[in-house]
């Protein structure tokens, strides 16, 4: 009975949502620095060339698999976790809002704290030497963070829908006003080798998109949002190849800035500071779904979003920059990313057989998602046990256990046959 | 408007005296200490005892008023002084509320610093991130609502009581013989005024009793409570920068001089800082309803640790929160003459009553406000000349109104004899 009532979406207020609201939302509450960042780490291995192609050929792939994990969403307005249980089962839908939870908190971590830095970097206010601005600037964030989360999506669609343009204004400002507005040829030569990458850092997201997408006013509408945002991602992705020049791979401004950049200064204070707010309240709201399933009842509903959002900053204000969140990032993330696989090849297996993933199939799913995140957590414990792209084996992994098991499947199903008859 | 209080948030008198004994706040802790250190331990007793009683008056007086209609604090105040004062003092009020809420994060730091055993520079962040924690954990708290307190204070209280115990028992009563008995009037008024501002808020909580006879139940235990609490500070030396935390030396056993000293200044931290919630609350649920509830409670919250963040260290936000407490000061004055002269004339709430209470009030203000500018290092003169000028323009306004007011009356007979 309890299953049956949280089988369905709580207090979905809003399935109205525009063209603008979901491209927004996906665009300001996502894109932030560390996935800017990214352009930057494929032009590390790349030429400029062959980063210009893969993150062309990265985002139309995107493209394709973003509508596939929508169409999932579309039919029930399903949230990540309601699609999560259809495929992985009751006890699979436990371990993925646990996921969702953890890797809120760790991105609210980071972003805020690469934010702050950034933004610490960048505002020349001389204080009394007792206090330290950085952590009165994380303060500054990780409150205002809370007070936007309060109300759920009405309030993250209002926020993302009016800074959206402002952001994008401030991004191009940033980028004209670059100290030096040029690519250097590297010596790299050209290939896709940072496609891996690009998918990598986007495969997490997508499998929260449903929960935003459920919003949507129509199956038109989501396709329509998916194209623009592609788009528009693609264009940011391409100029933030620029920003090499002075942002390192931590997200971190490294280079000294002089008095004549004030527009430079002021646009990237303006562009880092509503991205991470846009960012922290975008997660909350995902967050939000897995807090529905774990939470005791009476802490869900208008209070959760309070209760989120409140704990996270509690959370951030304790622990920020007390140690390194690199691996624990990557390995949420890529535990993301083998949900999205997962769900991705239950949705081709479901579309192909016609009907909804039975109990073998969701132990199957579940037991391939168990698995590669396990190699994720492994990869954490000891960095150098596997020497391959962590995106790789696990993609090979999911294929080779749902090969299996299915074919397993197949025989048994075949001698039980043989020996009835 | 007043909210209706379910019968379920009915409170009897033990939960509404522990509500109010747990939020004792840990600056309060050690007031009678700071009169013992002022006056002498003689004069300090006595001072606590009458001005616990005149505290425990005008609660009564408060509690009467406010029990039938089960209104708030600020409704409370918004039938003497008008919906235009109200809104003033209920931005000062709030004002003052951050202020009390980072005072109580401030305290509670301070008390920690003394136990932890970290260098300094480590220290200094921390103590600003555990604050901040400290403060946001107040507002996740403050959305569990009255019940959430109930228990919060519940467990609490039973530590304060160990407390009292603890300092009794390892007290320096041979101090007692040295005594010279005494009564001071400022030392009375100190009393007074530290918890002047509780004392008038007391309907914000009060609401919540069952019955009148709860209130006043819960009024006393709260009193003698409080009374016993400043008393027992007298009777032992602590370091004055733990705020009334005694800490006998440097820490060695983790259990005794670190954990349960930890809990108990977190428990009455959280405690206090409810309290704050919930009295800001009501200082913004009479004008916008709509943010009754946790949202309210949660902005509440997070604006008292944003005050705690960013504005506490500027010396020049501390001289402007030293105004406002004169302000606050000066209100509650001009309610108690207020209340007092509408139980002698038993006259109905009326407009021109009202704009004489808000105006005597905005005038003790200004002449504080100008009294503190021309003597900014005095830290009492100015309060005692605000209250002085609302009082006596009150009294004169007063004089001429019912002087008039008879004269009219006497007229009036006359013509119609």
């Amino acid at each position: 009975m309890y299953q049956k009532e949280r089988s369905q979406p709580l207090h979905l207020t809003e399935t109205n949502q525009s063209i603008w609201d979901l491209t927004s939302i996906q665009l300001a509450g996502w894109t932030s620095l560390p996935i800017l960042v990214t352009s930057l780490l494929i032009l590390e291995t790349n030429s400029i060339m062959g980063a210009i192609v893969t993150t062309v050929v990265g985002n139309a792939i995107l493209w394709f698999i973003r509508l596939g994990i929508i169409a999932m969403s579309h039919e029930h307005r399903k949230s990540t976790l309601d699609i999560a249980r259809d495929y992985l089962g009751s006890l699979g839908g436990y371990f993925i809002a646990v996921l969702l939870l953890i890797s809120t908190l760790i991105w609210f971590i980071a972003q805020t704290t690469a934010a702050s830095k950034t933004l610490t970097y960048l505002l020349p206010i001389k204080e009394n030497p007792e206090i330290d601005q950085f952590t009165q600037v994380s303060v500054l964030l990780g409150i205002l963070s809370a007070f936007l989360c309060m109300n759920g999506i009405s309030i993250l669609r209002k926020l993302c829908a009016y800074s959206f343009p402002f952001l994008i204004i401030a991004f191009f400002a940033v980028l004209f006003s670059l100290p030096e507005l040029s690519l250097k040829e590297n010596g790299n030569p050209p290939s896709l080798s940072g496609l891996s990458l690009i998918l990598a850092s986007n495969l997490g997201i997508t499998s929260d998109m449903p929960t935003f997408f459920r919003h949507s006013k129509s199956w038109n509408t989501s396709v329509k949002a998916l194209t623009l945002i592609q788009l528009i991602s693609l264009t940011l992705g391409l100029c933030s190849l620029y920003f090499s020049a002075i942002i390192n791979q931590h997200f971190e401004i490294q280079q000294p800035l002089n008095s004549e950049t004030g527009l430079f200064s002021v646009s990237l204070i303006f562009f880092v500071f509503v991205s991470v707010l846009c960012a922290n309240v975008a997660n909350v709201y995902s967050a939000s779904v897995g807090w529905e399933l774990v939470a005791p009842k009476a802490l869900i509903g208008r209070k959760e979003y309070l209760i989120l959002g409140l704990s996270l900053t509690t959370i951030f204000i304790l622990v920020f920059d007390l140690f390194p969140l690199e691996s624990v990032l990557n390995t949420s993330d890529s535990s993301l990313v083998n949900l999205c696989i997962i769900l991705l090849i239950g949705h081709i297996v479901s579309l192909y057989k016609k009907k909804k993933p039975a109990l073998f199939e969701k132990v199957t799913y579940f037991t391939a998602w168990l698995l590669s995140t396990a190699i994720d957590v492994t990869q954490l414990i000891s960095p150098n046990l596997i020497p391959f792209s962590s995106l790789m084996i696990n993609f090979l992994l999911i294929v080779t256990i749902v090969f299996f098991f299915f074919i397993g499947k197949g025989f048994f199903d075949y001698l039980f046959k043989r020996f009835a008859s | 408007m007043s909210q209706s209080i379910a019968k379920k948030d009915k409170q009897n008198f033990f939960f509404l005296s522990c509500i109010r004994i747990a939020s004792i706040g840990i600056p309060s802790l050690g007031i009678g200490h700071f009169l013992s250190e002022q006056y002498g331990p003689g004069v300090a007793i006595p001072s606590i005892f009458v001005g616990n009683l005149i505290l425990w008056i005008i609660g009564i007086a408060v509690v009467s008023v406010t029990n039938k209609s089960n209104i708030n604090g600020v409704q409370n105040i918004k039938n003497f002084i008008g919906t235009t004062g109200t809104l003033l003092i209920s931005i000062t009020l709030l004002i003052a509320c951050f202020d009390w809420f980072s005072f109580q994060i401030n305290a509670t730091i301070h008390s920690f610093s003394n136990i932890l055993p970290l260098n300094f520079d480590i220290k200094k962040n921390a103590m600003v991130r555990i604050g901040t924690a400290l403060g946001l954990l107040s507002a996740l708290l403050a959305l569990g609502g009255m019940r959430l307190l109930k228990w919060t204070s519940v467990i609490t209280l039973p530590c304060l009581i160990l407390y009292i115990g603890y300092v009794l028992a390892h007290s320096d009563m041979s101090i007692i013989d040295s005594f010279s008995w005494g009564l001071s009037f400022s030392a009375v008024l100190t009393i007074v005024l530290a918890f002047l501002a509780g004392v008038i808020c007391l309907p914000t909580f009060f609401r919540y009793s069952s019955s009148l006879a709860n209130s006043y139940l819960a009024l006393t235990i709260v009193v003698l409570f409080f009374t016993l609490i400043q008393t027992a500070s007298i009777l032992i030396k602590f370091d004055p920068n733990s705020y009334g935390i005694i800490i006998l030396n440097k820490p060695s056993n983790i259990l005794s001089d670190f954990l349960i000293p930890s809990i108990f200044i977190f428990l009455i931290c959280i405690c206090n800082n409810l309290m704050n919630i919930y009295f800001a609350s009501a200082f913004y649920e009479t004008f916008s309803p709509r943010f009754y509830g946790t949202k309210g409670h949660a902005i509440m919250g997070l604006m008292g640790t944003a005050t705690y963040a960013f504005v506490q260290i500027s010396p020049s936000i501390l001289f402007l929160l030293n105004l406002i407490t004169s302000y606050i000061f000066n209100l509650s004055c001009v309610l108690l003459i207020a209340f007092i002269l509408r139980i002698i004339v038993k006259h109905k709430s009326s407009r021109i009553e009202q704009l004489i209470n808000c105006s005597a009030w905005i005038i003790g203000c200004i002449v504080g406000t100008i009294a503190k500018f021309q003597n900014p290092g005095e830290e009492f003169q100015f309060l005692f000349t605000g209250i002085s000028a609302s009082a006596l323009f009150f009294l004169v306004v007063v004089f001429m109104k019912e002087t008039t007011g008879a004269i009219q009356d006497f007229r009036l007979q006359r013509t119609s004899k």
